[in-house]
């Protein structure tokens, strides 16, 4: 299938004042599923319509299959789009609006009549192509604007928050639909989402943006786990940070010498000492570990805030395998030393705030950022 | 043919139904402004028509002493120049309203979806027509015909009664526009629509009761115009109304009540029509499918 490439892409806006997005570069592999991923504003959407033609970029190049289309108009570039709300021509019936791409190449119609039925069967709304948009439900006219976009068998396909508009459990059904049909045609497709679970479960790769540029570009998993900087880390949830010095497989914080594991500092060169930040998720920390694990830790409990089966803690640090966390060269502010933690309700329900727990920050929980 | 009946048939149904649950609804003060309403408008226009078959009707009577259909008789004869004006009317009307298209929709498209300097005074001035009396444009314009040499002729006043319809036309269509989503021509063309495909397929069906309101009301706005039209025609066209003119100021008006009869017609038809879109709430929505 195709590939796309984006180079140097630039928008800016206000007269050129400002940039919607800068200096943008992608890879797209063949058949591959990338998510556009970042908060509201950052010129997710922008982009998207960039590929889609809709908007031109001030400068920068945008290729299928290495082959520059910057210069042509949407209709002559096949990436289709499906836009937030479904925009299906109300007067058309479903099977009319999935046949219009079909139409619009002016393919015979038996042969549009074919792919117009197969496709509406792969999205499971075959008894309703001949209703009106208005007479179906969300979630089908979704499906329906999905097939519209699918049936023209384009070389891209472009999703605009495709599961924004719909409800929580037709939500999970339609992003199962859009991946088994995505690998079924093979088709290069991009997303825009601003929620990180949706990107998670659906991507090859998630690109990141962040202020109109490209932040971390790679696997769900490896964003996740192994952010490459602090904002990355914070846009996926991660909350606690320590500034520290690594020596070999020890970190030194304000928290006194933490071991690290071998793969905590994958993301960084191999110099044998240098500065970065410490960061391990609120949820890998271990409450009542055994006591010959490292990294042991007693903390005063500060908080504690009801989620579901879970709790949400706050935790000030105390003592850190074995060293009064006072003590150290560094001193801690009352800001720095409390640290986030979530547990399951049973780790934590004997505890009332102001106790003493011990913890454990697992090696190979903590993740280093350089710088 | 069948499901358009079909169609049809339901539509009527749910107004019908519509209707009479609203007037078991609507309070009595509403019932009786809105019978005033429809006497204030209909009842001018009960005593055209009775002289049109009347032969002599003097003060105090109530109802005509002779009936006759004279009236009539002199219109449909070929000496009243009653086809000649009617096709002056049109002439005039049918290119006014087609102009007014051509300048109304995109305009109206203008003011409703694109921000450019200096909209505001756009919006005021495509409202000036409306707000300003024609005699007073009139003055100024004439000169401006003289010089061109378009006075005397259709051509003038064509022009001329664009003056007074085109507002009609740009506000409509600019509040069509208004709750028409442009990212349905964005969908399109990424599905390989091109732009003129985009025009006939998405945009037109969707503003479509727009323009055949704002061009039913332009149509309207031409055919009744009488002042425009005797100065900037300076007598030699003859329209609908100049006719009508020449005979109340005579004091036939057994002959002006007739050719009144025939000049609100239209009027009357557009107005039915348009009072059963806007009644029929899915009518507009359905124009398109309809048309």
């Amino acid at each position: 299938m195709t590939t796309l490439t984006l180079e140097n892409l630039n928008l800016r806006y206000n007269g050129g004042a400002d940039h919607a997005v800068r200096e943008f570069s992608l890879h797209v592999n063949s058949s591959e599923f990338i998510t556009l991923l970042g908060p509201s504003g950052c010129g997710k959407t922008s982009t998207l319509k960039m590929i889609a033609g809709l908007i031109a970029p001030d400068n920068g190049d945008i290729l299928f299959d290495d082959r520059s289309i910057t210069h042509l108009p949407p209709e002559k570039r096949r990436a289709a789009m499906v836009f937030q709300n479904h925009l299906l021509f109300p007067y058309l019936t479903v099977r009319q609006n999935v046949a219009f791409g079909l139409k619009m190449k002016r393919v015979a119609a038996a042969e549009i009549q074919r792919r117009v039925n197969n496709m509406l069967d792969d999205v499971q709304i075959s008894d309703l192509a001949d209703s009106k948009p208005h007479q179906i439900s969300g979630g089908q006219r979704q499906r329906a604007a999905l097939a519209r976009a699918l049936v023209t068998e384009p070389q891209l396909l472009l999703l605009d928050e495709p599961l924004s508009s719909l409800d929580a459990h037709l939500r999970d059904e339609m992003r199962n639909l859009i991946i088994n049909l995505q690998r079924q045609s093979g088709t290069t497709t991009v997303m825009v989402t601003h929620d990180q679970h949706e990107a998670l479960h659906i991507s090859d790769r998630i690109a990141l943006m962040f202020d109109g540029r490209l932040g971390q570009f790679d696997r769900p998993t490896a964003l996740f786990e192994r952010p490459s900087d602090i904002a990355t880390a914070k846009f996926f949830g991660c909350q606690n940070f320590l500034e520290c010095r690594i020596s070999g497989q020890r970190m030194l914080c304000q928290f006194g010498e933490l071991h690290l594991s071998a793969n905590s500092t994958a993301g960084i060169g191999a110099a044998s000492e240098y500065k970065g930040t410490a960061t391990f998720r609120a949820e890998s920390l271990i409450v009542n570990p055994s006591q010959t694990s490292v990294n042991l830790c007693k903390a005063e409990l500060l908080n504690v805030e009801v989620a579901g089966s879970y709790r949400k803690c706050q935790v000030k640090i105390t003592r850190c395998n074995d060293n009064p966390v006072s003590a150290g060269e560094q001193e801690p502010t009352d800001d720095n030393s409390i640290i986030y933690l979530h547990c399951h309700a049973r780790d934590i329900n004997a505890y009332a705030v102001g106790d003493q727990i011990d913890l454990c920050i697992p090696p190979e929980s903590i993740w280093i950022i350089p710088g | 043919m069948h499901t358009l009946r079909e169609g049809r048939l339901k539509t009527d149904m749910t107004t019908s139904v519509h209707r009479t649950q609203s007037s078991r609804q609507t309070p009595a003060p509403v019932l009786l402004a809105f019978a005033l309403m429809i006497i204030w408008l209909v009842l001018p226009l009960v005593p055209i028509v009775v002289w049109s078959f009347a032969k002599r009707w003097f003060f105090p009577d109530l109802v005509p002493g002779e009936w006759s259909l004279q009236a009539w008789q002199y219109l449909f004869s070929p000496v009243s120049g009653l086809g000649k004006a009617i096709s002056a009317s049109l002439a005039i009307a049918i290119p006014v309203t087609l102009l007014s298209c051509c300048i109304g929709i995109p305009a109206g498209r203008a003011l409703a979806c694109y921000n450019f300097r200096g909209k505001r005074a756009v919006q005021l001035l495509v409202l000036a027509p409306v707000l300003v009396p024609g005699i007073a444009v009139i003055t100024g314009l004439h000169g401006i015909m003289l010089n061109l040499e378009l006075n005397n002729q259709l051509a003038g006043v064509i022009v001329a009664h664009l003056i007074p319809a085109l507002p009609y036309m740009i506000l409509v269509m600019a509040s069509t526009f208004a709750r028409f989503d442009t990212e349905f021509e964005a969908q399109a063309r990424t599905l390989g629509a091109n732009t003129f495909q985009v025009f006939t397929r998405v945009t037109l069906p969707a503003i479509l009761p727009g323009i055949v309101i704002g061009a039913l009301f332009t149509f309207l706005v031409s055919w009744s115009q009488y002042i425009l039209t005797l100065i900037v025609g300076g007598g030699r066209v003859v329209t609908l109304p100049l006719l009508l003119f020449n005979f109340v100021s005579a004091g036939r008006n057994d002959v002006a009540g007739a050719l009144g009869v025939i000049f609100i017609l239209p009027g009357l038809i557009i107005l039915i029509a348009v009072a059963r879109f806007i009644s029929g709430r899915s009518g507009i929505a359905e124009l398109p499918s309809r048309l």
